[in-house]
């Protein structure tokens, strides 16, 4: 299994978010992502797939067995985090919000000054 | 919400951009694709034109960025790229390269055998590819055809008279015709001035061959008219360089040729060629009378018929074959036949390049044969190559079965073997290709040969390259193979078969050695026969004299009265003088067809033809068996016939007072005499000869010898009493054993050729007897060893040597000896005074091999005697 020690990519974070919430067929984890980034994260097919093929390949997103009760029929395959891709966004998290606490700093120094 | 679909254009379209994607990805992955890519373009169709154009155009580049990197990351863990595996295959090179320049005796030797090996036979080839593939370099050379008379009897002469000439080109549908005479003319008016090679060509030769011309035009249809010509002369560009330093106003300026103003009309393009070789001058072949006015044959060579010969050569038409046109000019031969002039049947067009002509085949023959020497030599090599292999593959073995330990597969190991010799054989075949660049410059330049394009073309390099991976497959894979068998077992691979495939590689050698030392003894034997071979007729005590009339003369009359003044010298000193129209043994050759009275004029034999005057018989020695020399008495119609000749056409009876048709003359010829045989026209075999009586009309200028008895003191008379008629004229004598060894220079050259290959094979077969036995005697120094210790002698160890390692040398010698009884039948028209099967020629190779197979094998028996029991016991 490839070494998936955060820091990762912010889009692949931001997936893994999107699918922590539900199971989602393609494009809606790609319409959530643009969602929950306010667009900052412009996330497009062929990045959007490559991605998630490696998150497959790395078992931290699986294909839905059973697909939810409102799922549109004619969409394609729904996806689901994998409780290892669950732990890894946890990890992830731990990491930025550590790394928000430790930055705290930042938001208290006097602008242009020095400590 | 009900998600937006594609339309089925848009799908369509869409999924072929996904091609981008590798299959896998868009098995998984396409559904979804579709999906997103229909609500995005939904959401810009809405935005209008633009925003769909562009959605479009941002999904293209999108596939191809993401498809071609998901297709780059796929290639890497199925396959290694192929630039990976080039890497692999540099890799084993490099490691090829280091392995040789650790072991730089192995390196060196190998490399040179295999160097000699390739360049020999790659020289030989660029030769043959410039001599014989090479068409006439005109413009759409595969259209020009070289026109031969003959058809059905093959005789490949140019049996073409002017008259014959017009009448085909006339009437010709399938190609154009032209026709050209060569000879010598006269250029200026310097008593001192060389002779310019010339061609007198018909009026459409420059339009129909399209020669390429530098400066001015080629000779025009209008101006070769007969009793009209226009003196115009086209010049050759070397002329132009030499003679004329390549000046710019050349065209218009007026030039004698013997004695005739010229205007020059044009000079040829460098290199140009309309024949095997070029001449220096073209002027217009009716211009055939005009240049020698003296000459009775030059006034009627364009009207008579039964005057020959000009050469002929041609452009297809349209689409017309060399096939095709031979079947048109054989009807149109048989209707001139018919209508005009009786001659023979039937004419030739054949590809302009040599080994397409008529005498070409033979050409091809003694090439072929040499080549296929040169690659039994190349054969020879490689097994001696493939020896040293096996004996470093054996120290390597070590080395191999770690690399195999640590999961390189067999084949991985074999491709790193083969890799050394790769690179052997790459250096031996770039050395090669060099080689037959220079090589044959090199010997042509000594020759001093015509004008020969050896340009290295693409086919040389080619050539080197295949005969190089030929060497590395029979040098080096069955070692390789060999050597990592059984690499994974941990018992060390017997011997036993390593010395089978030395000792196979060994017969392999020592046959083909055989082969090619048979052919050599062959032609050794042969050129000792020739050269203490008794011609039938006297060569050693006969000189020839040539009469030269002042230089600038025309009219041959001033050379006859030099040499009636020779004549009367010797007449008066009652010495005998021959005078023939061919020297004996002479490059030159005419024949004409003879044939009986009862027999049809398509049965006539065609025979070697001399005009002799009576004095020739006596000079040479040449005995009558039966009836008598000419007389001075004697009418037009007689005839000498020689014993070849008499026995063809009167098997076991008497020849003599019998009657013939044919010979170049009108009416009935009356055998008068029987000549003995005597090889007078080459050394392989008796030609059939007709003997005419000279007479002043079928004799040319540059067609009079003298032969006479050496005798100084009588030349200095003779020369001397024609000096006194013409003081600036000249009389040279030369010894006809000159001649003689001229004749003798080709057989030599053949027998140093094969004595050469057959002496090399014979050492690289020695050497390979020596690697193979001292192979045997290292192999088994223990176990002699303990031979010795326990009483052995000297020679049962050598004995016991020997049975291991002699059938190789058995086998090879009769299965060499069997091919040779085979293959030396080719060899009959080359052989002189010997049979194929020349027992002593075989009898001297078996010698020679055991010979040098007891030297080769001297050293390491001497070893294998020499073992101390006490060193190989303390090893065990």
């Amino acid at each position: 299994m490839r070494d998936l020690s955060p820091p990762m990519a912010s889009a692949a974070f931001h997936i893994l978010v999107a699918l922590a919430e539900q199971d989602r067929h393609g494009y809606g984890i790609m319409l959530r992502v643009r969602e929950q980034s306010g667009g900052r994260v412009p996330l497009r097919t062929g990045a959007f797939y490559r991605h998630l093929s490696r998150m497959i390949d790395d078992g931290l997103v699986a294909e839905a067995a059973t697909r939810p009760a409102d799922a549109d029929p004619r969409r394609g395959t729904y996806y689901r985090l994998t409780p290892a891709g669950r732990r890894v966004a946890a990890a992830e998290r731990t990491r930025l919000v550590d790394m928000i606490e430790a930055s705290a700093v930042l938001s208290r120094a006097p602008r242009g000054g020095r400590a | 919400m009900t998600p937006p679909t594609l339309g089925a254009r848009a799908a369509r379209w869409y999924v072929r951009v996904l091609r981008c994607y590798p299959a896998g990805y868009r098995a998984r992955f396409e559904r979804g694709m579709l999906d997103g890519f229909a609500e995005e373009l939904d959401a810009a169709r809405r935005r209008g034109r633009l925003a769909a154009t562009w959605c479009w155009c941002a999904a293209i580049v999108d596939a191809v960025r993401y498809g071609l990197a998901a297709r780059r990351a796929e290639a890497v863990p199925a396959r290694p790229r192929l630039s990976v595996r080039l890497e692999g295959l540099w890799q084993d090179a490099r490691y090829g390269a280091r392995g040789l320049i650790r072991s730089p005796g192995f390196a060196a030797t190998a490399l040179v055998v295999m160097a000699v090996g390739i360049g020999l036979s790659t020289s030989l080839f660029g030769l043959m590819d410039g001599l014989l593939y090479r068409p006439w370099p005109l413009p759409d050379a595969d259209r020009v055809v070289a026109v031969y008379g003959g058809g059905a009897t093959g005789a490949g002469d140019a049996n073409t008279s002017p008259v014959k000439f017009r009448y085909l080109r006339d009437r010709a549908q399938t190609l154009d015709l032209v026709a050209h005479r060569d000879g010598y003319l006269r250029l200026g008016l310097a008593p001192d001035e060389e002779l310019m090679a010339s061609y007198t060509v018909s009026g459409n030769y420059f339009s129909t061959l399209r020669v390429p011309i530098a400066q001015g035009r080629g000779i025009q249809v209008d101006e070769d008219v007969i009793d009209r010509p226009v003196p115009v002369v086209v010049i050759s560009h070397g002329l132009w360089t030499r003679r004329f330093g390549r000046s710019e106003t050349i065209v218009g300026q007026a030039v004698r040729l013997n004695d005739v103003e010229f205007t020059i009309v044009g000079v040829t393009g460098a290199g140009a060629r309309t024949a095997e070789s070029a001449p220096d001058v073209w002027v217009p072949l009716a211009m055939t009378p005009l240049l020698n006015p003296g000459r009775g044959f030059d006034q009627d060579f364009l009207r008579n018929p039964d005057y020959c010969c000009v050469r002929l050569a041609g452009r297809l038409r349209g689409d017309a074959t060399s096939q095709i046109a031979t079947v048109e000019l054989a009807a149109l031969v048989d209707q001139y036949n018919e209508a005009v002039h009786a001659g023979r049947a039937g004419m030739i067009v054949a590809g302009t390049w040599l080994a397409d002509q008529p005498g070409g085949t033979r050409v091809l023959q003694v090439f072929a044969m040499v080549m296929a020497a040169l690659l039994l030599l190349l054969v020879v090599a490689c097994a001696n190559v493939g020896n040293l292999h096996v004996a470093r593959a054996m120290r390597r073995r070590r080395e191999l079965t770690i690399r195999y330990a640590l999961g390189a597969s067999r084949w991985r190991v074999v491709r790193q073997l083969l890799a050394e010799s790769v690179v052997l054989a790459g250096l031996a075949a770039t050395l090669a290709v060099l080689g037959a660049f220079v090589l044959p410059r090199l010997v042509f330049g000594m020759l001093d040969a015509p004008d020969l394009d050896l340009t290295v073309g693409i086919r040389v390099p080619a050539f080197a390259a295949a005969l190089a991976m030929l060497t590395v497959v029979t040098s080096s894979l069955a070692p390789a193979l060999q050597a990592t068998r059984r690499l994974a077992s941990t018992q060390r691979a017997g011997d036993e078969p390593r010395l089978r495939l030395r000792s196979g590689l060994l017969a392999v050698q020592v046959a083909t050695s055989t082969v090619l030392l048979v052919g050599a003894a062959l032609f050794g034997r042969s050129l000792i026969q020739v050269s203490t071979f008794d011609p039938g007729f006297d060569v050693a005590e006969v000189s020839v004299l040539s009469v030269f009339a002042p230089p600038n003369t025309v009219d041959s009359t001033r050379q006859d009265a030099m040499i009636d003044s020779v004549r009367a010298s010797f007449a008066e000193a009652d010495l005998p003088l021959g005078e023939v129209n061919t020297v004996p043994l002479s490059d030159s050759r005419f024949h004409t067809s003879i044939w009986r009275p009862d027999e049809a004029e398509d049965e006539a034999e065609t025979v070697y033809t001399l005009d002799v005057s009576p004095g020739y018989f006596d000079v040479l020695g040449l005995r009558l068996t039966g009836g008598q020399a000419f007389g001075s008495s004697d009418t037009s119609g007689a005839i000498m016939i020689n014993e070849t000749l008499a026995e063809r056409l009167w098997p076991g009876e008497p020849a003599v007072g019998r009657t013939l048709r044919g010979g170049g003359m009108g009416g009935d010829l009356n055998v008068v005499g029987v000549v003995a045989d005597a090889y007078l026209a080459n050394l392989d075999r008796v030609e059939p000869t007709l003997f005419r009586q000279r007479s002043s009309r079928s004799v040319g200028v540059n067609m009079r010898a003298l032969l006479v008895r050496t005798d100084p003191a009588q030349v200095s008379r003779a020369r001397a009493a024609a000096l006194a008629v013409e003081p600036e004229g000249r009389v040279t004598a030369r010894a006809l054993r000159s001649q003689f060894e001229n004749a003798l220079a080709l057989p030599r050259i053949a027998a140093a050729i094969a004595g050469a290959i057959g002496l090399v094979a014979m050492v690289l077969a020695s050497v390979g007897v020596f690697g193979v036995f001292s192979f045997v005697v290292q192999e088994r120094a223990s176990e002699i060893g303990i031979r010795m210790a326990l009483g052995a002698r000297g020679r049962q160890v050598v004995g016991l040597v020997f049975r291991q390692t002699s059938w190789p040398l058995v086998a090879g010698l009769t299965a060499g000896l069997g091919v040779a009884m085979a293959a030396a039948p080719m060899l009959r028209a080359y052989l002189v005074g010997i049979g194929p099967y020349d027992a002593p020629a075989f009898v001297a190779v078996i010698v020679v091999l055991a010979l040098a197979a007891c030297a080769a094998t001297v050293v390491p028996v001497r070893r294998a005697t020499r073992v101390d029991p006490a060193v190989t016991l303390r090893q065990e």
